[in-house]
Order: structure tokens, then sequence, then C-alpha cells
């Protein structure tokens, strides 16, 4: 079976939203500075170096040399290189912010277009206009056209579990072995792809050619990691730890200890106060009530039967928030499984005007939190 | 031109021990300084005292 392709209308109004967005930002960054200078906070100038200079380059962070980049994957690097030399960047800073933003906003195109095809798989009544609204005035949605992995993961994300649900399995343990390239939370579709293989060979058990059955099995389980391995042997041969982007979150105050300690922990807090402060630490019961959200929407998808997506949100919430809860509202509200739950129950609203309401609301919200990202407020990342 | 369901379980054997060997070296044979396993691995040093990698 062809895989839905969006119309290419809907395509050229993802591309105009986009555009759009790109607008109003520019216009609500002018009061702080240049666009893609302001745009470019946090984990931005991090990517940015690795992509122009490499993980050997000095990371300017304290005496710790090069190690801090190992936290960042890859995959994400690369393709910025790529854009800088297509776009000619150079050492000047502005030049690789710009070049960075065009190859983000390049993938968050893919990633609506994605959606899109996603959509019309597993939700086929929900109008793509309505998808698009909340693709793009979702808060936290800055992060997509940012110089940040969102659009090249959440694409790379559906892409592997529509490619899994057609049971085209190379190509699915390709883009995941891309996705584990790109954040550690990639490996979690390792097990889908597990219990898909299982039912492959159980499936086949009385089929007489085994060496076959046993390859379409193990090649796919094979591939899928290699994004992590690879990244996990460069590391051994750079570092001589393999596990390095895992132990140099250290540095930013990440070390294992557990989901249920952080969450509580974070609960228990109540800084909620520090939202208002853009320069107090990060609220960590706002961080955690994100966290509890997504959990949240992640049991209303499994018990609608969407096992994968309640997985890979659950999971996904629980793996970083085991180390500690700064990012998981960002990691939530961009997730695409909340997106499409989100556009699902707009699409319900009956009331007149309702929808109308809604959007405004977002959009209210989108812009609070872009201005927090512009001065650098750490509720904002 | 696909492969053969010999080379396909074949390349899926190499793969699979290849990475567990990567592992397998993450876990159990870091090559690291005293200062980095005191630091990163044991968190036994409250601050780094080596060198940038």
């Amino acid at each position: 079976m062809k895989l839905p392709r969006p119309r290419s209308a809907l395509a050229a109004l993802a591309v105009l939203a986009v555009l759009l967005r790109l607008t109003v930002y520019w216009l609500a960054a002018q009061p702080f500075g240049p666009f893609a200078d302001t745009m470019c906070q946090y984990d931005c100038g991090w990517y940015l170096r690795i992509g122009f200079s490499g993980y050997g380059a000095d990371a300017e962070f304290a005496n710790y040399g090069a190690l801090p980049h190992w936290a960042f994957f890859p995959l994400f690097p690369l393709l910025l290189r790529l854009s800088f030399a297509l776009l000619h960047a150079t050492a000047d800073l502005a030049s690789q912010e710009v070049a960075g933003m065009v190859a983000a906003n390049l993938l968050y195109v893919g990633f609506i277009l994605t959606a899109f095809a996603y959509a019309s798989r597993t939700r086929p009544t929900l109008d793509r206009r309505l998808l698009l609204l909340v693709l793009v005035v979702s808060p936290y949605g800055y992060f997509f056209s940012a110089v940040y992995t969102e659009g090249l993961f959440n694409l790379l994300l559906l892409a592997a579990v529509m490619m899994l649900a057609e049971r085209r399995m190379l190509a699915c343990a390709t883009l995941t072995a891309l996705l584990c390239a790109t954040r550690p939370t990639g490996v979690l579709m390792l097990l889908p792809i597990g219990i898909e293989r299982l039912r492959h060979l159980w499936r086949g058990r009385t089929r007489p050619d085994r060496m076959a059955l046993l390859g379409e099995t193990l090649l796919p389980l094979a591939i899928a990691p290699l994004g992590l391995s690879l990244f996990m042997a460069a590391q051994y041969i750079s570092v001589g730890d393999g596990l390095a982007f895992s132990h140099v979150q250290i540095l930013w105050d990440r070390h294992w200890i557990g989901p249920l300690t952080t969450l509580t922990h974070g609960m228990m807090q109540e800084d909620w106060a520090n939202l208002l402060t853009p320069t107090a630490p990060p609220s960590q019961s706002y961080d955690a009530a994100w966290a509890l959200l997504g959990l949240g929407l992640a049991g209303f998808l499994a018990w609608r039967r969407r096992w994968m997506e309640a997985w890979l949100l659950a999971a996904g919430i629980l793996l970083p928030a085991s180390t500690a809860l700064h990012s998981l509202p960002r990691f939530v509200a961009t997730s695409p499984f909340v997106l499409l739950t989100l556009a699902q129950a707009i699409a319900r609203v009956q009331l007149p005007h309702g929808r109308l309401a809604i959007f405004i609301l977002l959009a209210v919200l989108h812009l609070a939190t872009l201005g927090l990202w512009f001065i650098g407020a750490n509720s904002a990342y | 031109m696909p492969l053969s369901a010999r080379a396909r379980l074949i390349l899926a054997l190499i793969l699979m021990i290849a990475q567990a060997a990567i592992v397998a070296l993450a876990l159990f044979a870091p090559r690291v300084s005293t200062a980095y396993r005191a630091y990163f691995l044991d968190h036994t040093a409250a601050e780094w005292h080596g060198e940038g990698g």
C-alpha cells in the first residue's frame, strides 16, 4: 500500500504558514536585536559550534575542553554543516545562525508534511488545515524554527512509525538509526520494532526457509540502533568513554535519579513564583506539571488503543525525567502525538466561536513563551 | 541488488556483534583519566581537576 501523500495545495499552505510565522517572529524580535541571534538561545550555540568546528573544538565551558559537546547527538550538527556549506556560512556567528535557521525551518516544513501523511493514516477525519494551525500556533512551537532538533526528530519519528505500520522494516530501521543519531530517546523505537519482528518470527514459524526468516527478523533489529552505536564508538575513540553522551550531562546537573523522585520532588517544590521572574531558576513544579500532563495524555492514547503513540510519548517523558525535569515542557509541547491529540480535541469543539477562542488562547501562550525565549528566560527552555 | 537470505543473516549478525562489542567496551572498559573517572563516572570528585578532552 502506498503512503498517503499530502496534496500540493496543503504543502504550499504549510510553507506559507511557516514563512508567515517567521515574519511574526521577525517583527516580535525587533526590540531584542538581530532576528537570528535573538532566536539562538541555549542549546542553539552548542549545535552551531559542533556543526561548524566539530566535536573536538573547545567548548569554551570552564576547562572542560571539548567534553561537553558529546552531550549533543551528531545528525543535526551534520545537517547544519551541510547547510553551512550550501549557504557559505563563515566563522562569523551571524551567518551560522541564519544558515542554521534555514535548515531548522526546512526540517519543520518536512515535519508538518510528515504529520499530514501520518494524520491521514491514523486520524483520517481530522481536518489538515486545523492540524496545520495547531502545529503553527501551539505554545513552545518556536523550537521548530530555532536551531534545535525538534523538526528533525519529530519528522524522523513519524516517518519511522509510518514505515513500521506499513511493515517496511528496512526503511523503518534506517529511519530509527537516524533517529538514534538525533536524540537519545530515538532508542525508544527499538521496542516497537522488536515486538513487530517477534510477531513476524511467530507468523513465519511454519515457513521452510528458516534462514530467510531469521535474516528478515534480525537485520532491522541490527540496523535500528546503529546511529547510537556509531556515536558511542566515536566517543570511545575520542574520549575513551562510549557513554560520554550520558556522563557529561552532569555538567547540566543531569544524573540518574529516577522519574518518580524527580517528579515528586518537582511537584513539592511549589516554586511557581519563579515563572514570574525570568532570571530565576526554572520552576520545577511547572516542569513537573508539564510532564504529568504529558503522561496523562499518554494514558489517554493508551485508552484509545494507540499503544505505540502512548509508549513513545510516555517513555519520551520518563527517560529525560529520570535525570532532571528541565526541558520537559518543550518535549511535551512539541511532541507530535500531543499536537495531534490537541488538534483532535479542538476538532470536537462545537461551541460557536469555541475553536477561534482556543486558537487565540494558544497564540497568546505562544507569543508569551516566545517573548520569554527572546529574553533567555529559564521557563522558556 | 537485493541481498540474499544468507547475506542478510550474515550482515545482521556482523552488525549485532559489532554493536555488542561497542556497548561492552563502553560499559566495561572505558579508557579515561583518573580525573575523568572521579568526576564523570564515579562522582567521587566534587570538582573537575582534569584537562579538557
